[in-house]
C-alpha cells in the first residue's frame, strides 16, 4: 500500500520559487517508505449516507522501481481472506498484473485488465489512484497558490499527454494541491472523462512515522455538479516501515495460504 | 329571488355608472393588475413529460422519483440501427464511430451502451477478464466471426443491443438523473468540504432532476449527430420515451402558434361583420387577449408549466371571452346608436346583461373547475387556470371593457329598427311555432334518445397511449414499433425488491426466488402484449459464476454459497465495470428487475400489473418487499387516475351547475328541468363516441363538463327571458316566441365563436387533439339545437300543465 503514499507523502523542506517540474519531480522522489505493513479500513459511503465498512491487512514491498502488494481481507466475515494481490510497473507500457484470491471457491484468477480507472474494491478510488503515477505522461502547471488550513500550497494541474493516458485512468485533467512544506498532496481534484463527474481526493489526517509522511485518514468523493454520488474514506493504522517481509510473500501461493 | 335579481341589476347599473365616472383610474387599475401577471409570461414552461402527467405527490410518482434517486433515469434514448449484418466491419466501423460521436456532442449524457462497449466478461482456468466487447478491435475474418458468435450467444446482449440474427442493433443513451442548470458556474476548484461548509447542506437537500427542455436538448442533439450516418443499407431511428415526449413537445409548441393564430383570425372575421367597426373588433380583442396573457402569467408565476392537456387553454379562454365581450358590446352599441350617450349607454348594458353574464361566466368556470381536483396533473391545472381564466375574462369585460369604452372615442351608427324580419328571424318563429305544436313528441324523443346512451355509456372504451397521440407516419412512432418489434419492447416496468437489510441478497434462497420470478415474468404473453426481456442481478450472478468456471455453460447458475456470492461480487466490483450499480443498491439490500415491454396502451397494463403484484404477493419470501414503478405503472396510473377522477369531476360539475341554475331560476324544479336541455349534448357526445369508437382519454373526458358548462350558457340566456316574457303575462307560445326571435341571434352568434373555437383543433398534429376538437364543437352545436328544441317544449309541456291544473 505504499503506492499511494507515494504520490501523497514528500519529505523535502521547502524551496520558494521552485519551477513545476521541480516541484512535481519532487512529489514524485519523496520517501514514502519501504517494506511495510499496516491495517486498512475502507469505509464506503453511499448517496443515501449508508455504510460499509471493511478492513484489510496490506503488505507492500518495492522491487526496484516496481511495487508489489498483497492485501489480505479481514471483514466483513463473508470475504475474510480474500486475498488480493499486485504487480504495479513501472513502466507505463506494461499493464500492471492483478490477482484475486477466492476461499469460497478456493481459487485464484488473475484479473486481466488495463483499465486502470476502474474503481479499487468498490471504492471511490481507482487503481490509478492507488498506484504511481508516471511522471513522464503528464504536461504540469503551477495553476495558483493558496492556504488549505495554516498550509500553503502549489495548485499543479496536470494534464495527460495522450490519450492512451486519459483511457487508462479516465481522467482529463488533475489538481494537485502540493504542501510547499512537505510536498505531499493534500488534495486533488480529478476530472472524469464519463458522465462529467469529479472526484475529490482530500487529506483528512497526516502523520509523520519514522519521518516519513503518511496520510492516515483520506477522503474521496465522486461527484457530479453538486450533488454527491459516492465518499470513500481509508484509515491507515499500525503502520510499521522497514519490516522484514520475504519477496515469496507477494506470490500466488501465498496468498492462498492467508496471514 | 325576484327582489334580489333586481337588486344586482341595479346595482351593476351603477357600477356601470361609476367606472366612466372614474374611467383613467379604473383603465389604470386594470392594466397594473394585468400587465403585474403578464410581465411572468416569458418564465412559461412545457412539459411533455410521461411523469408530469401525475401530481408531484401521488404515490406512484413519489415511487418512481425514488427510483431514479437510486437508480438513476430509465426513460432512454434508443437508436436502432437496421443493417444486413451488423457484424460487417465497415457496419462495425460505422457504429463505433456513430457511438463515439454521440457520446461526444450529446449533451447531459450520463451513459451509452451499444455494442462497442458492452460489458463481455470471459473466463478461463487461469484468468478472468471483463471488458468491452470491442476493447480491441478485429483485425481479421476470423477475428470478427469470433466477435459475432460471442455476441449472439450472450443472453445479456439478446434484444437489448442486438437481435437474434444479427440485423439489427441499438445505442441507448441515458441522461443524467439531475439538472445541470446552475451546476456550470460552479468554480472549476470549489467543492471540498470547508469552502462549502452551507453547501454541504444544500448537497442533501433535494436537487431537481434532469429537466423535459434538458431531455429535449439531448434528443435534438441525436437527431443531428444520426442524421450524417444514415444511409440505405445503415438504417437508423431514433425512439424511446424521450424522442416520443420532444416530439410531442415540438408538435405542441407548432399547434400552440397555430390554434391560436386560427382562432384570434377567426374571432377578427367574426367582430367585423358583427359589428361592421373598428371599435367593435378592437375593444373585444384587446380584452381577450390581456384575459388569455394574465391566465397564463398566472400559471407562470406559480410555476405551472403547459402540458399537453392544458394547452387549450389559450384557445378556450379566448373563445369563452369573446362571447362575453360580443355580448357586452351588442348590447352597448345597440343602446348607443340608438341615444347617443355612452355613459347611460355603459350603465345600460350592465344593468340589463350583467347579471346574465356573471352567472354564465360561472357556470362555464364551474364546468371546467370540476377538473379541479383531478388526480391527472395537468387536468386539474386546467381546471384551476380555466376557471381562473373565465372569472378573468368576466371582469375584464366588465369593468376594463366599459373603461375602455368610456374612453375612446367610438363611431355612432345609424339606429336601425328592428322591425323588419329577417331570414332568421322567419326561421326561430317556425321553430318555436314547431317546439310548441309537438311538444310531447320532442320531450319523449330527447329522452329516449338520452336512456339509449345511458345503456350505450358502458361501451366507452378508455385509453391513454401517448404514442397514438403521433401521428402514423411520424418518425419516432414508426422506430418505437418497429424497436418494439425487433428487440421485443421499448418501456419498462422496474421492480424493486428490497429485503430491508444490509446484504440481503447474499441469499442463495432469495437469488433463487428472483430467479423464478424472472421465469415467471418472461413467461407472460397475451394478445395485447408480451414481457420481452428481463434483467437483474442474478443475470449478472449468473455470468460472473460461469466466467469464474472457464465459462462452462453448466456454471449458467447462481452460486449456492452465499460467501461465494459475497466473494463473487467482490470480484465484479473491481472487474472494472461499474455496471453493479444499474442492479441493486450499494447496501446490496435492494435489487433492481427491469421487465422490458413493447409500447401498448396503458389500460392493458393494469390486468398485468394486478397479476404481478399477486403473483409477488404468494412467491417472494416474507420480510421482502416489492415496489413496481418504472414508466409502464406511471402510464397505467395515469389512465385509472383519469377514470376515477373524470367521474368525480362529472358530478361535481352537474351538482355545482344544477344548482347555480335553481339560484338563478329561482325555482327547484325548474332549475331540475334545465339541466335536461343542459346534458343533452353531454349525453350526445358519449353516444358519439361510442358510435364512432372514439376513446375516452385524458382529452375526451375533458369533453362533457367543458361542454355542459358552455351549452349552460345558452340555456340561462334562454331561460332569463323566458321566465321574463311569461311573467309579463304572456303565453307560454308567445314567450317562446319572443325568447327565440329576441336572444336566439345572440345564441347562434356564441355557438358560432365556439363551435369555430374547438374546431381549430381539427388543424392539430395530435390524433387526440382532434378527437377533443371535433366532439366538443360537435357538441356545442348540438346544445343550441337542444335549447332551441327541446327547453322550449319541455316548456311548453311544464307551463300547460300547472296552467290546466290552475
Amino acid at each position: 500500500m505504499r503506492n499511494i503514499l507515494l504520490i501523497l507523502l514528500a519529505q523535502l523542506t521547502l524551496f520558494a520559487g521552485m519551477s513545476v517540474d521541480e516541484i512535481v519531480n519532487k512529489v514524485d522522489t519523496r520517501d514514502d517508505g519501504d517494506n511495510s505493513i499496516s491495517t486498512m479500513k475502507m469505509i464506503l459511503i453511499d448517496k443515501n449516507n449508508k455504510q460499509r465498512i471493511r478492513s484489510m491487512k496490506t503488505y507492500s514491498k518495492d522491487f526496484g522501481e516496481d511495487v508489489h502488494n498483497a492485501i489480505f481481507f479481514l471483514s466483513p466475515s463473508d470475504i475474510k481472506n480474500t486475498a488480493f494481490l499486485t504487480y504495479d510497473y513501472d513502466d507505463s507500457d506494461r499493464d500492471d498484473d492483478q490477482w484475486l484470491y477466492l476461499p469460497a471457491l478456493k481459487k485464484s484468477k488473475r484479473i486481466a485488465s488495463s483499465d486502470k480507472s476502474a474503481s479499487f474494491m468498490g471504492s471511490d478510488f481507482s487503481y490509478s489512484d492507488m498506484t504511481d503515477r508516471n511522471i513522464k505522461d503528464y504536461t504540469y502547471k503551477i495553476a495558483k497558490e493558496q492556504k488549505v488550513g495554516e498550509h500553503k500550497v502549489w495548485i499543479i494541474e496536470s494534464v495527460p499527454k495522450t490519450k492512451k493516458t486519459i483511457d487508462e485512468t479516465g481522467y482529463t485533467k488533475s489538481y494537485m494541491f502540493v504542501r510547499q512544506d512537505n510536498f505531499v498532496v493534500i488534495r486533488a481534484l480529478h476530472f472524469l472523462v464519463d458522465g462529467g463527474k469529479k472526484k475529490y481526493m482530500d487529506v483528512k489526517e497526516l502523520k509523520q512515522i519514522d519521518g516519513i509522511w503518511v496520510a492516515t485518514e483520506i477522503e474521496m468523493k465522486t461527484k457530479k455538479g453538486k450533488k454527491t454520488l459516492h465518499t470513500t474514506i481509508l484509515k491507515q493504522s499500525d503502520i510499521k516501515f522497514g519490516q522484514d517481509i520475504d519477496e515469496s510473500f507477494f506470490t500466488v501461493r501465498q496468498i492462498e495460504k492467508g496471514i | 329571488m325576484k327582489r334580489a335579481t333586481k337588486k344586482a341589476d341595479a346595482l351593476l347599473y351603477s357600477m356601470g355608472q361609476g367606472i366612466s365616472t372614474h374611467k383613467y383610474k379604473v383603465l389604470f387599475t386594470m392594466l397594473v393588475l394585468l400587465i403585474g401577471m403578464i410581465l411572468n409570461v416569458p418564465k412559461i414552461t412545457l412539459d411533455t413529460s410521461t411523469e408530469g402527467f401525475l401530481h408531484e405527490n401521488d404515490p406512484v410518482r413519489v415511487a418512481y422519483s425514488e427510483f431514479k434517486e437510486q437508480f438513476g433515469h430509465d426513460e432512454k434514448i434508443v437508436i436502432a440501427i437496421k443493417s444486413d449484418d451488423i457484424f460487417k466491419l465497415e457496419n462495425l466501423s460505422r457504429l463505433k464511430e456513430l457511438h463515439e460521436q454521440l457520446k461526444a456532442e450529446v449533451p447531459y449524457l450520463d451513459d451509452i451502451t451499444s455494442l462497442i462497449n458492452a460489458r463481455n466478461t470471459i473466463g478461463d482456468e487461469e484468468s478472468l477478464l471483463v471488458e468491452d466487447l470491442f476493447e480491441t478491435w478485429p483485425k481479421n475474418e476470423a477475428e470478427l466471426a469470433e466477435k459475432k458468435r460471442l455476441a449472439l450467444a450472450n443472453p445479456m446482449y439478446k434484444d437489448l443491443l442486438l437481435n437474434s440474427d444479427a440485423t439489427f442493433s441499438v445505442i441507448v443513451i441515458e441522461a443524467n438523473t439531475y439538472t445541470s442548470v446552475g451546476v456550470e458556474e460552479l468554480d472549476e476548484l470549489s467543492g471540498f468540504d470547508d469552502e462549502f461548509s452551507e453547501e454541504e447542506e444544500g448537497s442533501s437537500e433535494e436537487q431537481p432532476f434532469i429537466t423535459d427542455d434538458e431531455i429535449a436538448e439531448m434528443v435534438r442533439a441525436t437527431r443531428k449527430v444520426v442524421e450524417t450516418y444514415k444511409s440505405d443499407d445503415f438504417k437508423i431511428e431514433i425512439a424511446g420515451s424521450p424522442s416520443v415526449t420532444e416530439t410531442l413537445k415540438r408538435s405542441l409548441q407548432s399547434d400552440i402558434k397555430k390554434f391560436n393564430g386560427l382562432i384570434i383570425l377567426t374571432i377578427i372575421i367574426i367582430l367585423s361583420l358583427l359589428f361592421r367597426r373598428v371599435s367593435g373588433v378592437i375593444f373585444p380583442l384587446l380584452a381577450v387577449l390581456l384575459s388569455v396573457l394574465g391566465t397564463v402569467g398566472l400559471m407562470a408565476f406559480f410555476g405551472t408549466p403547459i402540458k399537453i392537456p392544458t394547452q387549450i387553454l389559450p384557445s378556450f379562454i379566448l373563445a369563452v371571452g369573446i362571447g362575453t365581450s360580443i355580448h357586452i358590446m351588442a348590447i352597448f352599441f345597440h343602446h348607443f346608436d340608438r341615444y347617443g350617450d355612452k355613459r347611460e349607454s355603459i350603465a345600460y348594458t350592465l344593468h340589463h346583461s350583467g347579471l346574465a353574464i356573471i352567472m354564465t361566466s360561472l357556470t362555464t368556470a364551474a364546468g371546467i373547475g370540476a377538473f379541479v381536483f383531478s388526480s391527472v396533473a395537468p387536468v386539474a391545472d386546467l381546471g384551476m387556470y380555466g376557471a381562473a381564466g373565465v372569472i378573468i375574462a368576466l371582469i375584464v369585460s366588465m369593468v376594463l371593457l366599459p373603461a375602455l369604452i368610456a374612453i375612446l372615442p367610438i363611431k355612432r351608427k345609424a339606429y336601425v329598427s328592428e322591425h323588419h324580419k329577417d331570414f332568421l328571424e322567419r326561421i326561430l318563429e317556425k321553430i318555436a311555432h314547431f317546439t310548441q305544436a309537438n311538444a310531447k313528441a320532442i320531450v319523449i324523443s330527447s329522452l329516449t334518445l338520452m336512456a339509449i346512451t345511458i345503456a350505450l355509456a358502458t361501451q366507452l372504451r378508455a385509453s391513454h397511449n401517448p404514442l397514438t397521440w403521433l401521428e402514423e407516419d411520424n418518425e419516432a412512432r414508426i422506430a418505437t414499433e418497429q424497436i418494439d418489434h425487433e428487440m421485443r419492447g421499448t418501456i419498462s416496468l422496474e421492480l424493486i425488491i428490497d429485503t430491508k437489510k444490509e446484504n440481503g441478497l447474499y441469499d442463495y434462497e432469495l437469488l433463487k426466488s428472483l430467479e423464478s420470478l424472472s421465469t415467471y415474468a418472461e413467461s407472460i404473453k397475451t394478445d395485447a402484449y408480451f414481457v420481452g426481456k428481463v434483467i437483474s442481478i442474478v443475470d449478472v450472478m449468473k455470468e460472473i459464476h460461469k466466467a469464474l468456471h472457464e465459462n462452462r455453460d453448466e456454471y449458467y447458475a447462481i452460486a449456492e454459497d452465499p460467501d461465494l456470492i459475497a466473494q463473487e461480487i467482490l470480484l465484479f466490483e473491481n472487474s472494472g465495470s461499474d455496471d453493479l450499480e444499474d442492479f441493486v443498491d450499494s447496501q446490496f439490500s435492494k435489487a433492481r428487475m427491469t421487465l422490458k415491454m413493447p409500447w401498448v396502451d396503458a389500460i392493458e397494463y393494469h390486468t398485468m400489473l394486478e397479476d404481478m403484484k399477486t403473483h409477488l404477493d404468494k412467491n417472494l419470501p416474507a420480510g421482502v418487499e416489492v415496489q413496481l414503478t418504472g414508466m409502464i405503472p406511471l402510464l397505467a396510473d395515469t389512465v385509472s387516475a383519469a377514470i376515477t377522477s373524470a367521474g368525480d369531476s362529472y358530478i361535481i360539475a352537474v351538482i355545482a351547475i344544477a344548482f347555480m341554475m335553481m339560484l338563478l331560476l329561482g325555482s327547484l324544479k325548474l332549475g331540475m328541468i334545465s339541466m335536461i336541455p343542459n346534458l343533452f349534448p353531454v349525453f350526445f357526445v358519449i353516444a358519439f363516441m361510442v358510435i364512432f369508437d372514439i376513446p375516452f382519454d385524458l382529452f375526451t373526458m375533458l369533453v362533457g363538463t367543458i361542454v355542459l358548462g358552455l351549452a349552460v350558457d345558452d340555456n340561462v340566456h334562454f331561460m332569463h327571458n323566458f321566465q321574463r316574457y311569461y311573467d309579463e303575462g304572456k303565453s307560454v307560445e308567445e314567450a317562446v316566441r319572443l325568447t327565440l326571435t329576441g336572444s336566439g341571434r345572440a345564441m347562434l352568434i356564441t355557438t358560432i365563436v365556439l363551435t369555430l373555437g374547438f374546431y381549430v383543433y381539427l388543424f392539430t398534429s395530435m390524433e387526440n387533439l382532434f378527437n377533443f376538437g371535433l366532439l366538443a364543437g360537435t357538441a356545442i352545436i348540438v346544445a343550441l339545437f337542444a335549447d332551441f328544441f327541446i327547453a322550449p317544449a319541455l316548456m311548453a309541456l311544464l307551463y300547460k300543465k300547472s296552467k290546466e291544473t290552475s
